[in-house]
């Protein structure tokens, strides 16, 4: 059974649209010209990468192996089932199911919320072994924690990209979290959004899936190769 | 509200909840198979070998389905599937002319066995920040029989 108070009774098109799918075409070509600049932004950092490994392949190897590949995996899972929870969000807004739809978006934030957590302590990991670049890079203390790098000079360049490229991911789901977890929790939970208005939820599950692709390319570049 | 999950509304098409579990299923699949190539099998070729390439190979298409599943650009309207595909492409494209300058052999950078063009210097050379000789790069001698304009 769907919730008939659930979002505007009719569809809303604004006046200087001729219709209701053309108002929705225009809006979804600017939200995909939004995730195409944030594909030129992460774009930079991955050249960077791929430019840097192929210099020094054997160090980029070598500064991967020191990452947990099964805690990296793990995250993966965990945005992968977020991204599901997402779009089954958006299903039932659109099927007009309030709580299936609340209980999809607060399943959403709270796997966002452990993928961080798990991130936390990797980050803390490499803190406490001395391992981050220009502000705690120590030799000695990256020994007595086991990490022997191959090329501690040319690791650092290793580090340094993994946290820009992590931390500018992360940063992106905090946003997420700013956008889901505060405007679009509060909307849904008066009942806004619904069959009649579902766009706002569908494009932050966009944001949200762009999110997951850029880990999907981040965890075997840093993790495995 | 009908619960035929293939139903278009108001020229909005609802995709079925089973074919996001299909393809959420068909990602973790891909995912393990990732992990498997690069952990668990020992593939000749280094660390430049067929499972850097294997792995993002898979990453691609685990983004193809994302892409045309959970974010629905396979039921969009064509104009936006040329939005969605051409920002891809201009990546392409990009990590194609930056590749191009460090994979060159002409450039005698990152590539094995390649003796670096005569008067131009290594990339670690270059790194060694000021004071290093500046890198210079040599002239090319004028071919017999040409003339300057």
């Amino acid at each position: 059974m769907s919730d008939a108070n659930m979002g505007p009774s009719e569809p809303i098109v604004s006046h200087h649209f001729k219709d209701r799918e053309q108002q929705t075409e225009a809006s979804h070509i600017g939200m995909w010209l939004f995730l195409a600049q944030e594909v030129m932004f992460f774009g930079g950092l991955f050249a960077a990468y791929f430019y840097y490994r192929t210099l020094y392949p054997e160090v980029f190897k070598d500064c991967s192996g020191f990452l947990d590949y099964k805690i990296g995996g793990f995250n993966t899972i965990v945005l992968l089932l977020s991204s599901v929870t997402m779009a089954t969000c958006v299903y039932f807004t659109q099927t007009g199911k309030w709580k299936q739809q609340m209980f999809f978006l607060c399943s959403t934030i709270a796997l966002g919320f452990t993928f961080l957590f798990v991130k936390y302590f990797e980050w803390k990991a490499k803190w406490d072994g001395g391992m981050i670049p220009h502000i705690r890079w120590d030799e000695a203390m990256q020994v007595g924690h086991g990490y022997q790098l191959l090329d501690p000079v040319k690791g650092e360049l290793f580090y340094s990209l993994y946290f820009i490229m992590t931390g500018m991911h992360a940063f992106h789901m905090i946003i997420g979290f700013g956008i889901g977890a505060v405007f679009i929790y509060l909307c849904a939970v008066k009942k806004e959004y619904g069959p009649n208005k579902y766009l706002p939820i569908e494009y932050f599950g966009l944001y949200w899936h762009f999110v997951d692709i850029v880990w999907v390319f981040l965890f075997p570049m840093l993790y495995l190769i | 509200m009908s619960d035929n999950h293939s139903d278009e509304h108001a020229g909005h098409h609802i995709i079925p909840l089973k074919l996001y579990i299909i393809n959420a299923c068909i990602i973790t699949v891909l995912m393990f198979l990732t992990v498997f190539v690069a952990k668990g099998m020992e593939l000749p070729g280094g660390v430049n070998g067929p499972a850097l390439w294997i792995a993002l190979a898979i990453a691609i298409l685990k983004t193809a389905c994302i892409m045309s599943i959970f974010m629905g650009v396979y039921w969009n309207t064509p104009l936006v599937r040329i939005f969605a595909t051409g920002a891809w492409v201009w990546l392409l494209i990009f990590f194609a002319f930056t590749l191009s300058d460090v994979m060159s052999p002409r450039a005698g950078l990152g590539t094995a066995n390649v003796e670096p063009l005569p008067g131009v210097q290594d990339y670690d050379h270059y790194m060694q920040g000021p004071g290093a000789e500046p890198i210079v790069y040599e002239k090319a001698e004028p071919k017999e029989g040409s003339a300057a304009h």
